[in-house]
């Protein structure tokens, strides 16, 4: 504002607005720009690299152990290094991978899914990926000295200092807190965004069911991280300060630690599915060609698992001596997330119930997610039942359940949002041969490493076992599931080719080559740095679809169509 | 407006400024955790069906809360400004009566970030021309 005074009798000029430039900042080009961004699609970019390099890493850590278990008393990896390799991979898969690339798949699309500009909190959200990756530089820097090797849930006495007296077991707490606290702000960004910043007519009722999972997710994070770095903090103590928090030899109780974990751990499960439900519940209408069967349905009952998963977490203890009548409702409480869970199971299927389907690598994974998810669930609700626990518990048959849910659930949902959505990332599209024969390598190969893992299970053997004898019955099996795990692990390497060769020589791509149904078709692929240049008004829950429709109509009535249609029509 | 004291609450949570799901979760997560907490204690017949009866009371209210949240997917948008955010299409805004009661359409004045990213515009505008 300027105010001229040019005379005691001069006039006042009135205040009048001015813009004054002061010069425009440059922007870092290069590696720098990269290190320094605070773009939500840049920062997701940093996460999925990051993450995906962690998956090849927890990777190769399981076919390590599926190589000493091919072959009974096998002595390529000794039980001390055994004990090592299976903390860091169940470590880096569940911190370091799958709960962190949903962070990076949802800091690229959120934002472009509900018409935003960016996230609520661009700096703080550069701030979360730059903690996940001083977590895991802290993690895997235990390697070169002692690794941890009490399992990834660290259980007490197991992990304290008598029985693990190295400082690796050290830096998986701190890897514990940092990617926690990377989880939490990431989580209140991503709150903040979904409720603040949605495009004008985007009510909730009309939100993308995969923004639905991240809220419910992000919630379930803030929610449930805070008794995890509770117990790792008391932990901590334990093991350096001399406080008895989880030894009964001084008055501490090391069940204390299981219902902390465990009250982190089971929403963990669900913090690592819901998002991939999300992915489906976008995947099946685009490729049905039909809208999705039941949104509404679909989005309580994500909010509904979301509850549930925080009342169920003894369902982990079992085993631990508690009266019946609380084990009988922990049994009730985890057999009723399967309503929830089937509500979603049966609403896909009526999606893709007499769709026009398109056969295309996205919706390969999205079926090969609902064939298997469907009996990691099955066993679920077979593990909830106690009696039934009493027996299996600390069996193979554990490991095959998890894997169905999270390696058949979690990362089948991760590849289809890779194939679904890399051609919006980088402008090309991803080769479809090889998507095809990824998927049917990772389906062949999962299905060989863990569907045997049921019987072996059933047989009794116990997890976390790195030798057995020939005369146990379990050789062949074991044989099975290791071809299974390198057919499998070929299969993932097929798409990261497939990424690597897609990155420049895929066919380009265009603004929306699936004809989606969310906003974030509506923008060039790649999208530019500020995402929109006109934010579309949001009449449903498919609005470009209804975009499409007025452009159709338009063309109808004009004879031509040159640009999508302008905001407002 | 449906006669829904459900719908009712969680327009005026959200007229307010309160995430209303977000408020219903917790005291039903509350709900759950005290008949827990109850039955572990005492590990009664009575305590147990105290328990699952609150878990089915939070399941059914949660689940009304989700339909309220969700209904407004049914309303028709009202035409006006692009720059206003859904929940001022919704709700009216701040300081707005509650449920029913709209305001006409007013043009919002871009905050924070937001002006600040107009005013970056406007100066790299300047700059061009």
């Amino acid at each position: 504002l300027q105010r001229t005074e040019q005379s005691p009798a001069a006039t006042v000029v009135s205040p009048r607005p001015e813009v004054v430039l002061r010069g425009l900042q440059k922007h870092p080009t290069g590696w720098l720009a990269w290190l320094t961004t605070t773009d939500h699609k840049r920062i997701g970019v940093m996460y999925l690299v990051a993450t995906f390099v962690f998956f090849l890493l927890g990777g190769t850590e399981a076919l390590l152990m599926r190589l000493q278990l091919g072959a009974p008393d096998n002595t390529l990896i000794d039980p001390e290094t055994y004990n090592a390799i299976m903390t860091m991979h169940g470590t880096t898969m569940v911190f370091l991978f799958v709960v962190p690339v949903w962070a990076g798949f949802a800091n690229y699309m959120v934002p472009l899914m509900i018409g935003a500009r960016d996230v609520a909190f661009p700096r703080l959200n550069a701030l979360s990926f730059w903690l996940l990756v001083a977590g895991a530089v802290t993690f895997y820097s235990s390697v070169f000295f002692s690794p941890p090797a009490a399992g990834w849930t660290s259980y007490t006495p197991l992990a304290t200092g008598d029985y693990i007296p190295g400082n690796g077991q050290d830096a998986w707490i701190y890897l514990v807190h940092l990617t926690g606290l990377s989880s939490m702000l990431g989580s209140i960004n991503f709150v903040a965004t979904i409720a603040n910043m949605r495009a004008p007519g985007m009510s909730w009722g009309r939100l993308p069911l995969f923004c639905w999972s991240v809220l419910a997710q992000a919630l379930m994070l803030i929610g449930a991280l805070p008794a995890v770095a509770a117990a790792v903090t008391m932990q901590l103590t334990d093991r350096h300060f001399g406080t008895c928090f989880f030894d009964p030899t001084c008055g501490g109780d090391s069940i204390l630690y299981q219902h902390l974990f465990w009250f982190f751990g089971h929403p963990e499960v669900y913090i690592m599915i819901l998002p991939g439900f999300g992915v489906i519940s976008e995947v099946l209408p685009v490729f049905a060609r039909k809208p999705i069967f039941g949104y509404k349905a679909i989005a309580a009952s994500t909010f509904g698992i979301a509850f549930l998963s925080m009342l169920v977490w003894a369902h982990h203890m079992f085993a631990v001596p508690t009266g019946v009548i609380v084990l009988v409702f922990f049994m009730v409480s985890s057999m009723t997330i399967a309503v929830p869970t089937g509500i979603k199971v049966f609403n896909w299927l009526a999606t893709l119930w007499r769709g026009s389907i398109v056969l295309k690598t996205p919706l390969y994974f999205a079926a090969g997610f609902l064939a298997l998810f469907t009996m990691g669930g099955i066993t679920g609700v077979m593990l909830a039942i106690f009696p039934i626990d009493w027996q299996v518990t600390d069996t193979y048959f554990v490991v095959a359940h998890f894997h169905y849910v999270l390696v058949a659930g979690s990362v089948n949902a991760i590849f289809a949002a890779l194939y679904y959505w890399f051609p919006k990332m980088t402008g090309r599209m991803m080769s479809e041969g090889l998507g095809k024969l990824s998927f049917w390598l990772t389906f062949v190969g999962f299905n060989a490493t863990f569907l045997v893992q049921h019987s072996l299970g059933l047989s009794g053997m116990p997890r976390r076992l790195s030798h057995y004898p020939a005369n146990a019955g379990w050789d062949v099996l074991n044989l099975i599931s290791t071809i299974g795990s390198l057919i499998l692990a070929m299969g993932v390497l097929v798409t990261v080719v497939n990424v690597l060769v897609s990155l420049k020589r895929g066919r380009r791509a265009g603004n929306d080559p699936w004809k989606g149904n969310t906003l974030e078709w509506f923008v060039p692929s790649p999208p530019p740095e500020n995402n929109f240049d006109v934010v579309p008004r949001v009449r449903s829950v498919e609005p470009l679809q209804d975009i499409r429709r007025e452009v159709g109509a338009a063309s109808r009535t004009v004879g031509t169509v040159a640009q999508p249609p302008t905001p407002g029509i | 407006m449906r006669p829904n004291p459900f719908i009712r609450i969680n327009r005026a949570a959200e007229t307010a400024g309160y995430p209303a799901l977000l408020v219903v979760t917790v005291v039903c997560l509350a709900i759950v955790v005290a008949g827990v907490a109850l039955l572990a204690l005492v590990e009664t017949p009575w305590a147990f069906a105290m328990a699952i009866l609150s878990l089915i009371a939070a399941v059914a209210i949660l689940s009304a809360a989700m339909m309220a949240t969700l209904f407004d997917a049914e309303e028709p948008v009202a035409r006006g400004a692009v720059t206003r955010s859904s929940s001022q299409e919704r709700g009216g805004g701040r300081g707005a009566a509650a449920a029913g009661t709209r305001r006409p359409a007013a043009p919002a004045r871009p905050k924070g970030r937001v002006a600040a990213q107009t005013r970056r515009g406007k100066d790299r505008a300047a700059l061009a021309a």
